[in-house]
């Protein structure tokens, strides 16, 4: 028997009613408020992409923020040369971050064993700053480039930064793709995609084609994360190869294990959770970045599930004793790789 | 018993003159002293850690030196200046979020920028929009090119400065065949432009250009292609790569012939410290490194008091070197703030044009306590400072003046003609 009681969806509840209060943010906060999430926002997507590429594709990819710089660059060279209308900057920077987050799958998925993967990323992620850096006539180096441009939204006049309508447009996506990803999980869609992430072998074996599927989730992911950059470029009007530093990749990796690996609502939770608490503590610790550190660590170490893992059994400790036996039903693998067993 | 009392004596009529005297002395303090309730917020967008730390430190301790000693002597038009610093950790993207931090949270209406090159170009026409006041420490030219506006105004020299005031002088004195070594960013590459053009016009070429990625752990494979039938090396370095370069250029065999540093970029490291491998190096700088060798020693003695640094040009506390441009630079942004606000009654940020037309109508900042420099004069058309600067040499493990080049001959032709 099957419970649909509020405690099963604890974590979802809690990141829908992050998602309201982020709705709100431009109504009851102030510009700089504002700024600050919007800017939180576009870094979101790094942090659902990992998530994405990790629980379907098996692969914690370290070079998830080349892709976000990679959106970053492809809307200011959209902007600067093709056009400045903005649903056509970010379209052209999904299109172009999928095409190379395909390309690089096509490396990473081959590449046996799940550390031989994120060694490869790592590589990719410092091969890219390096050409990155290197292309300094196009990429503007560590100084950037600063996108000036008059900009329109389907016609109507917008410009560049932090604005009701790119506020907005840098959240709803984010909105739906979570809301998406909690409908499909529990579909026949979801369930395959569940057991490709988890074991690849018994899936092969069940007639699904495991290889073409990690490659459509790692070019999404890349896709993902490239609209969180090109959201980045268009609020903050300024782009440079910093971007492509796996210090980007790295605090993702922070966010999403913070707030709990193997659910959206928890790359989300752990973005709202790290990312303000960096910034209210770089006003008053000099070495933020040392901080960032000793947080992965311990999070680590006391909270391995993070913090949907927190109010997961929180919520089960306050569940009646059959929504308890159901729980651990449903967080049973679909496809356990120790015992082979499919569900 | 009361009308006894109010009897006036000689004495108790002294005592009621001196208590008048002691009151009157004490409310003129209190009328001479700022108006704390109502400061003029100073932003401070400082690059306290990462690569240009040193910059920062020494940037973000002059301007609140300079703030404490103007509020001591009654603020800015009566009104006291907060300082307020943040930290940009030397990356673009977080120097942005503390430029809006300050212009939107903090209300400052007068920012302080970055020495960085990427955090000045992006932050330009954030503070234009926002309509505070901006006064970079970066070089890049740009700044004062393409994003020059009427709320800018930049007091430190940028690469076309340093060429222009070199050039002559390079091709006498060390000769005309000239290669260049510069980190790749846009600072080293603004430099690079400069110099070429300059060099070019007294007839001197640069040869070639080695452009080393920034924080390069190993710079000699980069410059073990150096053509060493050059007369002059040109650095226009990332200042901790200069610590790896000079060592280098002499591990490569082309350190023995005469350098030249531009831009105050010796300042970025302990150049003095570095012993034989930068002996007889030249470097164009703002600032005279020693005291005595200030046109105004005596008036210049209170600023490097009030900073922490001593005659010798390094500092006060322990032996450590001294980021004297942007220490100068920033005790005189403070300064030209005090004289612009009362000189053009500016009150609010919305009279940033009015500050920007007085100052343009009043360009020559007077020398004394207040400007160091002589001669220091901002350029209407683009808001570009202009002032002596000078040619140091490391002579015995001191940085001494070897010529001074005056504001006249550093002036190149404006690029733009900002409207007001």
């Amino acid at each position: 028997m099957r419970s649909f009681g509020i405690t099963r969806h604890a974590g979802s509840v809690v990141g829908i009613v992050m998602l309201l209060g982020l709705a709100a943010v431009p109504f009851v906060c102030g510009r700089y408020t504002t700024f600050i999430t919007a800017q939180m926002l576009a870094f979101l997507y790094i942090a659902l992409a990992l998530e994405l590429s990790h629980t379907f594709g098996r692969v914690l990819s370290f070079c998830i923020g080349s892709f976000f710089a990679l959106g970053a660059y492809s809307v200011y060279y959209i902007c600067q040369k093709l056009s400045s209308e903005l649903a056509v900057m970010l379209m052209g920077s999904l299109a172009v971050t999928a095409i190379a987050g395909a390309l690089t799958a096509i490396l990473v998925v081959r590449m046996k064993g799940a550390h031989s993967a994120v060694v490869g990323t790592l590589a990719i992620g410092a091969i890219s700053l390096l050409l990155a850096n290197s292309l300094t006539d196009y990429t503007g180096g560590e100084d950037g480039l600063t996108l000036r441009h008059g900009i329109t939204l389907l016609g109507w006049t917008s410009e560049i930064g932090v604005n009701m309508a790119t506020y907005y447009l840098a959240l709803v996506p984010a909105t739906l793709y979570l809301l998406a990803y909690l409908l499909l999980r529990p579909t026949p869609f979801g369930v395959v995609m569940r057991a490709v992430g988890e074991n690849d072998l018994r899936s092969e074996q069940l007639g699904f084609n495991v290889e073409v599927r990690r490659i459509v989730i790692f070019a999404v992911s890349a896709a993902i994360s490239g609209f969180g950059g090109a959201m980045y470029c268009v609020l903050i009007g300024h782009i440079s190869t910093a971007l492509f530093d796996p210090m980007v990749s790295l605090n993702s990796v922070l966010w999403a294990t913070v707030g709990g690996l193997g659910s959206p609502f928890g790359a989300l939770i752990g973005t709202l959770v790290i990312y303000p608490s960096i910034e209210l503590a770089s006003g008053a610790i000099r070495y933020v970045d040392a901080l960032v550190g000793a947080l992965l660590i311990g999070t680590a170490l006391l909270f391995p599930r993070g913090v949907m893992g927190l109010i997961e059994r929180y919520a089960e400790s306050a569940a009646p004793p059959q929504d308890v036996h159901v729980l651990e039903a449903v967080d049973t693998p679909i496809l356990s790789a120790s015992t082979g067993d499919s569900k | 018993m009361i009308c006894s009392k109010m009897n006036p004596t000689r004495r108790s009529v002294l005592k009621g003159v001196a208590g008048a005297g002691l009151l009157a002395a004490t409310s003129s303090r209190v009328f001479a002293a700022a108006d704390a309730s109502n400061p003029i917020l100073l932003g401070i967008q400082g690059d306290l850690t990462g690569a240009l730390a040193h910059d920062g430190l020494w940037e973000a301790r002059a301007a609140k030196a300079a703030a404490e000693w103007h509020n001591k002597r009654g603020g800015i038009a009566g009104r006291a200046i907060k300082v307020v610093a943040v930290d940009t950790e030397t990356k673009t993207d977080v120097g942005i979020r503390r430029l809006q931090q300050l212009i939107q949270e903090d209300r400052c209406d007068f920012v302080i920028g970055s020495g960085s090159g990427g955090i000045g170009v992006a932050s330009v026409p954030i503070a234009k929009d926002a309509g505070v006041v901006y006064m970079p420490l970066s070089r890049t030219d740009s700044i004062t090119t393409e994003a020059a506006n009427p709320l800018l105004f930049r007091f430190v020299a940028n690469s076309s400065i340093a060429a222009k005031a070199s050039q002559q002088w390079m091709v006498d004195k060390i000769g005309k065949k000239w290669s260049i070594v510069l980190s790749d960013i846009a600072f080293g590459h603004s430099q690079r432009e400069a110099f070429t053009a300059a060099l070019e016009s007294v007839g001197g070429h640069v040869v070639q250009a080695i452009a080393l990625p920034p924080n390069v752990s190993d710079p000699l494979p980069f410059l073990l292609k150096m053509d060493r039938s050059v007369d002059g090396i040109l650095t226009a370095l990332w200042g901790p790569d200069s610590v790896r370069v000079y060592p280098a250029l002499v591990t490569a065999g082309v350190g023995a012939k005469s350098k030249f540093a531009v831009s105050s970029t010796t300042n970025l490291f302990d150049v003095l410290k570095m012993g034989k491998s930068v002996e007889g190096l030249y470097a164009f700088d703002e600032v005279p490194w020693e005291l005595v060798d200030y046109p105004n020693a005596e008036l210049t003695k209170t600023a490097f008091a009030e900073i922490g640094i001593g005659p010798s040009g390094r500092s006060l506390e322990g032996d450590d070197y001294v980021m004297l441009p942007s220490a100068i630079i920033c005790w005189e942004y403070v300064s030209f703030m005090k004289r612009a606000i009362e000189g053009s009654g500016w009150t609010l940020r919305n009279d940033g044009l009015k500050l920007s037309s007085w100052v343009a109508a009043n360009p020559v900042m007077p020398t004394g306590e207040l400007f160091l420099r002589p001669d220091l004069t901002v350029r209407p058309q683009d808001q570009q400072a202009f002032a002596d600067s000078y040619i140091l040499q490391l002579q015995n493990g001191r940085m001494r003046v070897v010529n001074r080049i005056p504001a006249s001959e550093t002036m190149y032709p404006a690029k733009v003609t900002i409207t007001r």
